[in-house]
């Protein structure tokens, strides 16, 4: 997994629960990494021991744990990190998604044993699209729509997430009906 | 197009709006320079880029080099050109190739970024770019570039935080064990420690000088070469047991320095254990503990030494020396206490030969305190009977007054220190043949009958005391003769318990004394001791005192004489005559027939009554008679001294002519026939004085009457 998704997991434990509950998460999830390099590819099993401990201390399910990930990945972890890119990535909402599956596309050239997810999108429309999300990591679609929920407020815009293809039951792929502004109310 | 490289021309040609997709920042000018066309992406960054405006108006052709008209333009194909806008100062990187007809060149390339933030300052946007160019993938190999950079400070930063951490840890790790060596080398308490196997790997100078030794001398050495062989190994096992968690070590242990003296040490142990918790040694703290035990030892001493001198006083202060013999009177006894010094006491007042009172109590306690509880009865009692004496005028307080009157003034400070204190008064009075007794909680008195040879129990019912605040006491009376044995004991007699918890009892006390009906006082003592002895083991559980009073015949062994003053009235007459016979009582010879008692009382009567009639001036109300009487081996006198008118008897009476008599004559003639002698004087003093002389009726052996 990419290390920055696991920075996330620190940053946000750390800035909302403190530095002692992140240590008592780190202990139980076994992880003894110092410093989280971001582009650096790390055990997926990481990334679930650190969910799953944040979610036993924190109390919270886990999918909670992962949606808030997912919005704190996108408002400020990977606005420090890519901040310029991603603000370049679309004026709106709707440019941003068009272009997230070249974000990753790259990301797999630089990168390629990172295996990044690949995103795909069909349906699209003024007010709306499907949002196609290929990952050979299971069990990271809460993740995903933390995202997409943290892409809505980074652009100021209404958006309603639903997940309408589960890979877990069988599906090809995770797919989410994404709609914004009032067709998200 | 021409040609590209080996391949044959297919007709291929791009119409504007694919080379506006293509190329978004594409520029074209003709020969003259003059631009034809702006790509939409170039257009929007240069708004001001128009149609027909000369190339270099806009743009510095920064490579190649020398550039100034189409001809050097085309001359440098597949060339990287670098365009730099002379306004923004933006530069274009691609390459240019000829276009036409009609002739022109075309520039293909796009933005040169250095950083993603550039994207912002020019207002592009990702969509700008067209997908096939490289820039912004070079961006975001820019960006991760720098994230990487930034990562690699972070980590940086988080190194330097932990090394400052590690050194100022490990500065106060160095303190720490600065202050620690500071106190083990400065603690008044010996520290070592040790290695499981039991070698020594630290010690203090204070241990290593409570051990006598130098510092090599226990440092590296086996634990068990410190002390006495046995005893290390026991504290060793003791010490590996605490390491087992199963026990502390907190030893004694006697030591033999290397300069051959000796001492002692205290130990305590704890375990020693590694980050994991496993026992890895041991920590001893050993104390000198030499001058405690010195002075416990001291201390010890003086204990032995102050219960050797308790004991000393108890003799002495709460039963003295008991007296083997009294007049009348012989006596047998033992003592036997619980702790070397007990509460019990007793003391003897004789009054007058044959007249002894008897005290025997026991103070509430074991020990000094019931100890010293006991001699202040007893002396306050000894002074109570003075005082009352006194009070009487020498005449003799009943028993129950003087228990009364102990009561009383002893009675509230028991209670203030909750304390009582059980006793039994008696008074003997042989001359009487009675046995008069105040019982205060005690458990009573045998009495030995000479008539039935059965033993009788003596009981009272009075309250101890200290118990409440009851000032009478009730007295018993009873008959006691020569011949006949008194036995006085504190409880700790029959409450003495054997093995199974049986109590000796007063019917065992009774058989015994019975038993031995024949044997001396002090036999007879000695016999009851033995008994208890048998009964209840050799120890004794509580304190035990224990009188045996065998009454005797009265004999007069030395010349002794005693006085006392009545008052001048017909009522002194009964105390005289008693006074008097109580002397005798004790002075006659046994054999002695009761007519030479009875006439020489009539005698002493007789006097007295012509005093009382005769020889006292008128109005001396108040005066006194004094009576003296004494005795030797020879006989008894009488002397009756008074102030007043003479008698002058005639120079030979006799009886019974009465006619020589007719006045007082009778009560003279009496007086010369019942004795060897009346002598009427004047002493020193000018007081009269009558003197009746009369000898005892056997030869007598030795020389003179007594003064």
């Amino acid at each position: 997994m990419y290390g920055m998704v696991n920075q996330a997991v620190e940053s946000l434990v750390r800035s909302r629960f403190g530095d002692d509950a992140w240590e008592t998460i780190k202990r139980k999830a076994g992880v003894d990494v110092e410093v989280f390099v971001s582009n650096h590819g790390y055990s997926d099993d990481v990334t679930y021991q650190l969910v799953d401990a944040a979610s036993e201390v924190l109390g919270l399910p886990p999918d909670d744990v992962l949606h808030a990930f997912g919005e704190y990945w996108v408002l400020v972890t990977a606005r420090e990190g890519y901040g310029h890119l991603m603000s370049a990535g679309g004026n709106t909402l709707a440019e941003f998604l068009t272009n997230l599956p070249d974000f990753h596309t790259r990301v797999a050239l630089l990168f390629p044993d990172l295996r990044p997810p690949r995103f795909a999108y069909s349906d699209s429309s003024p007010d709306g699209l499907t949002l196609h999300y290929f990952s050979h990591r299971p069990g990271l679609a809460a993740f995903v729509k933390g995202l997409l929920s943290g892409l809505g407020k980074m652009y100021d815009t209404p958006i309603s997430v639903t997940q309408t293809a589960v890979k877990a039951d069988g599906a090809d792929h995770d797919e989410f009906a994404v709609r914004w502004g009032t067709a998200a109310a | 197009m021409g040609h590209s490289g080996g391949m044959t021309d297919a007709g291929f040609a791009l119409g504007p709006s694919q080379t506006e997709t293509l190329f978004p920042f594409h520029l074209i000018w003709d020969d003259d320079l003059r631009i034809t066309q702006v790509g939409p992406s170039l257009q929007r960054l240069f708004p001001d880029l128009l149609a027909g405006a000369h190339l270099l108006e806009h743009f510095r052709i920064d490579r190649p080099h020398g550039i100034s008209d189409a001809a050097s333009l085309r001359a440098h194909p597949h060339r990287v050109f670098i365009l730099e806008h002379t306004q923004s100062k933006v530069v274009l990187r691609g390459e240019v190739v000829p276009v036409g007809p009609p002739p022109g060149l075309a520039f293909l390339g796009s933005p040169w970024l250095r950083d993603p933030s550039d994207l912002a300052k020019l207002g592009l946007r990702l969509g700008d770019f067209a997908g096939h160019d490289a820039t912004v993938d070079m961006l975001q190999l820019l960006q991760t570039t720098a994230t990487a950079l930034k990562d690699t400070q972070r980590l940086a930063d988080r190194l330097d935080e932990r090394s400052r951490e590690l050194r100022q840890a490990n500065e106060a790790l160095r303190a720490s064990e600065t202050r620690y060596r500071t106190l083990l080398e400065q603690s008044p308490l010996g520290i070592l420690t040790m290695a499981l196997d039991g070698d020594v790997t630290f010690a203090n100078r204070r241990l290593v000088e409570a051990l006598g030794g130098r510092p090599e001398d226990v440092l590296g050495q086996a634990w068990r070469r410190l002390f006495p062989l046995g005893l290390a190994d026991a504290a060793l096992a003791e010490l590996l047991r605490v390491g087992t968690g199963q026990s502390s070590l907190n030893i004694e242990l006697p030591l033999r320095r290397p300069d051959g003296s000796t001492g002692w040490v205290s130990l305590t142990g704890a375990v020693l254990a590694d980050a994991q918790g496993n026992p890895e040694g041991f920590l001893v703290i050993a104390e000198d503990i030499t001058s405690r035990k010195d002075a416990e030892a001291a201390m010890a001493r003086a204990r032995d030494l102050e219960l050797q001198v308790a004991s000393r006083i108890q003799e002495t202060l709460l039963h003295g020396r008991a007296p083997k013999t009294l007049p009348g009177l012989t006596v047998g006894e033992f003592i036997q206490s619980h702790t070397g010094v007990n509460g019990d006491f007793h003391d003897y007042y004789v009054h007058t030969p044959g007249v002894i009172d008897v005290l025997l109590g026991d103070a509430m306690g074991k020990g000094l305190p019931a100890a010293l509880l006991g001699a202040a009865t007893k002396a306050r009692c000894a002074r109570v009977v003075g005082r009352l004496i006194f009070e009487g005028r020498g005449r003799l307080p009943e028993p129950r007054d003087i228990v009364a009157r102990l009561q009383r003034s002893l009675g509230p400070q028991l209670v203030a220190m909750e304390s009582f204190v059980t006793m039994v008064y008696l008074r003997l009075d042989l001359t009487e043949g009675t046995i008069t007794w105040v019982d205060c909680g005690h458990p009573g008195l045998l009495r030995l009958r000479r008539d039935s040879g059965e033993v009788e129990l003596l009981k009272g019912d009075n309250a101890p005391l200290g118990f409440g605040a009851s000032q009478s006491f009730s007295q018993e009376v009873t008959r006691f003769f020569p011949g006949e044995v008194l036995v006085v004991f504190s409880d700790g007699l029959t409450e003495q318990r054997n093995s199974v918890g049986e109590m000796f009892g007063t019917a065992r006390l009774a058989a015994v004394v019975q038993a031995a009906a024949d044997a001396p006082p002090d036999a007879m003592a000695m016999g009851i001791r033995d008994a208890l002895s048998r009964f209840g083991d050799v120890s004794f559980g509580d304190d035990v005192s224990c009188l045996v009073l065998s009454a005797n015949p009265l004999r007069l062994t030395e010349p002794h004489c005693i006085a006392e003053t009545f008052p001048a009235s017909p009522s002194s007459l009964v105390g005289i005559r008693r006074f008097v016979r109580r002397f005798l009582a004790t002075a006659v010879p046994g054999d002695a027939p009761a007519e030479w008692e009875e006439t020489l009382l009539l005698a002493v009567h007789e006097v007295a009554t012509n005093v009382l009639n005769h020889g006292l001036e008128p109005g001396t109300a108040g005066t006194t008679l004094n009576v003296a009487v004494g005795s030797t081996p020879e006989g008894v006198q009488v002397l009756i001294t008074y102030e007043g008118r003479p008698f002058t008897p005639p120079e030979t009476v006799t009886l019974p002519d009465l006619a020589e008599f007719p006045d007082h004559g009778f009560g003279l003639g009496l007086i010369a026939g019942a004795t060897d002698g009346a002598d009427y004087g004047t002493d020193a003093e000018g007081r009269r004085t009558i003197t009746l002389t009369k000898r005892f009726p056997r030869p007598a052996s030795s020389a003179g009457p007594h003064p």
